[in-house]
């Protein structure tokens, strides 16, 4: 095990893309780790690990979710849903779903889990977006991960004696969410950041010291495992 | 022919000083607010609603007169919830993203939609200093905001419209002195009409526009060395909000 110690993690978006890889490599590394996405169990992929599994959707009640992770004393939200396409023919529910997943399911996490996470000195990793300063063709996204980046930024200097909060502002990276989100990411899958080589570097960052928000680019990745 | 304005939150503070500014410039001026405008001056046509219920807006544009375009939209309706996060009601949060956000985006949707905005319209986003400098104490507020820019920026870039973002800094509205740290004495906020009439003068370019120098300045330190400028208004203010309960919206 790397870190030495044995933690309790809970990880959003656990059934697909970076959250995926976030759940295989903590559970190589032998940590307890609570996982929940949106599908059901049946529909996992086959290198899911051997972990307990949640389905649970962000956009619901936060209670069983708040319920669910409050033993964990590392909690990393990597759930976020949005399509890319103009503000014109974006649909009015889509819009919602976007803002309470990417956004409102966070405030509302984070605030019910504050006691248990202040009482064991707990870490936070929320997964942003180069999207965060506005990309044109996702206005809802970027406002929601624009929205993100603010809440980051100020929780964590409200929170700096107690609990570590970390927002990770990551570029293109190769998971199914470009192609969920109408974009065909084939003509920038050279610039795709790997998504295990993402999540080993969130794990171990948001361990170590370090700047409250971090961008991860290819650059970051060179020379790391 | 007359041209048309819409502005949120038009019947007080900044809100106002829009509304007075752009009737004086000659446009009809439609104004969405919860509470009614202290005056009735020609050429203002104020709406009653509240911008928290946001399922409440595709009726709401759907009453506008059926050929109807607006040259200016101003999003400036925001409320706050300041003291420590852990201590303020969710509702209360939940009111913020949903005025300061939510409105603005399903607004913004709804007049692109219903092709309710004129060529190379204008639409201005109030958003705020906090953007640069952070604001802990005011954590969904932080929030709101950062998320209005971004969709802003978004937008700017994918549209013919012009798309200005304020970042203003304190202002001397009811609204700032609401929300400020008990026994703040508040000295150098700015005049809502010194606002209103420097982001208008600019309203037919895209870009962003600070409060004054001095702030623009306090911005680019915040771009610059952010971590520093955090601690500054973790210290500064986030210490004094924190001492204190929590204030929110007195409506919601
Ligand atoms: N991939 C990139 O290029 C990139 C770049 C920047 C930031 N990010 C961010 O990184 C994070 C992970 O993205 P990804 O690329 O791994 O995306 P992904 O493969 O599409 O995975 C998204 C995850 O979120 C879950 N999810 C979506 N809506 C949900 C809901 N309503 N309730 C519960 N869970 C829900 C999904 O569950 P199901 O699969 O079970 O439906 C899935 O596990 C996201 O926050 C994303 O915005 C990604």
């Amino acid at each position: 095990m790397q870190q030495g110690r044995r933690r309790h993690y809970f990880v959003t978006g656990a059934s697909s893309g970076i959250g995926l890889s976030l759940a295989r490599s903590l559970a190589g590394q032998g940590h307890d780790v609570t996982a929940t996405g949106q599908r059901a169990p049946a529909d996992l992929s086959p290198d899911f690990p051997d972990i307990a599994y949640h389905q649970l959707d962000l956009s619901g009640p936060a209670a069983p979710l708040i319920a669910l992770a409050a033993p964990a004393d590392r909690v990393v939200l990597a759930a976020g849903t949005g399509f890319y396409r103009p503000l014109e023919h974006e649909d009015p529910a889509a819009l919602t779903q976007a803002m309470a997943v990417n956004l409102g399911s966070v405030i509302r996490l984070l605030h019910g889990l504050y006691p248990t996470l202040a009482r064991q000195a707990g870490r936070v990793a929320l997964l942003g977006s180069v999207a965060d300063k506005g990309s044109a063709g996702m206005p809802v996204y970027s406002a929601s991960k624009g929205a993100l980046a603010g809440l980051a930024r100020s929780l964590s200097a409200e929170w700096a004696d107690r609990i570590t909060v970390r927002y990770y502002r990551l570029w293109p990276t190769r998971t199914p969410m470009h192609a969920r989100a109408g974009y065909d990411a084939r003509k920038i899958d050279w610039l795709l950041m790997d998504p295990d080589r993402v999540a080993r570097f969130v794990i171990d960052h948001l361990e170590g010291g370090g700047r409250a928000s971090k961008t991860i680019s290819p650059l970051t990745m060179v020379g790391r495992r | 022919m007359s041209r048309w304005a819409l502005v949120t939150g038009g019947s007080a503070g900044l809100g106002a000083a829009f509304v007075d500014q752009l009737l004086a410039l000659g446009y009809q001026v439609v104004s969405l607010d919860r509470d009614q405008p202290d005056g009735a001056p020609p050429g203002l046509h104020a709406v009653q609603v509240d911008l928290s219920t946001v399922a409440a807006l595709p009726e709401l544009v759907a009453a506008l007169d059926a050929d109807r375009v607006f040259d200016v939209v101003v999003f400036n309706a925001g409320i706050s919830a300041v003291g420590a996060f852990e201590d303020i009601d969710l509702r209360q949060m939940d009111a913020v993203i949903a005025v300061n956000l939510l409105a603005p985006m399903e607004l913004t949707r709804l007049l692109v939609a219903g092709a309710k905005l004129a060529r190379g319209a204008s639409l201005i986003f109030v958003a705020s200093l906090s953007n640069r400098l952070s604001y802990p104490g005011a954590a969904a507020y932080a929030a709101s905001k950062q998320g209005l820019e971004a969709f802003a920026n978004a937008l700017r870039t994918a549209s013919t419209y012009r798309v200005l973002t304020v970042l203003p800094g304190p202002l001397d509205t009811d609204h700032a002195r609401h929300y400020a740290p008990v026994g703040s004495k508040g000295c150098k906020r700015q005049s809502p009409a010194a606002l209103a009439s420097r982001v208008l003068r600019r309203r037919h370019r895209s870009g962003t526009v600070y409060g004054t120098v001095a702030q623009a300045l306090a911005g680019l330190s915040g771009l610059v060395a952010p971590s520093v400028m955090t601690g500054l208004m973790r210290r500064g203010l986030f210490t004094k909000l924190r001492a204190a309960p929590p204030v929110t919206d007195k409506r919601m």
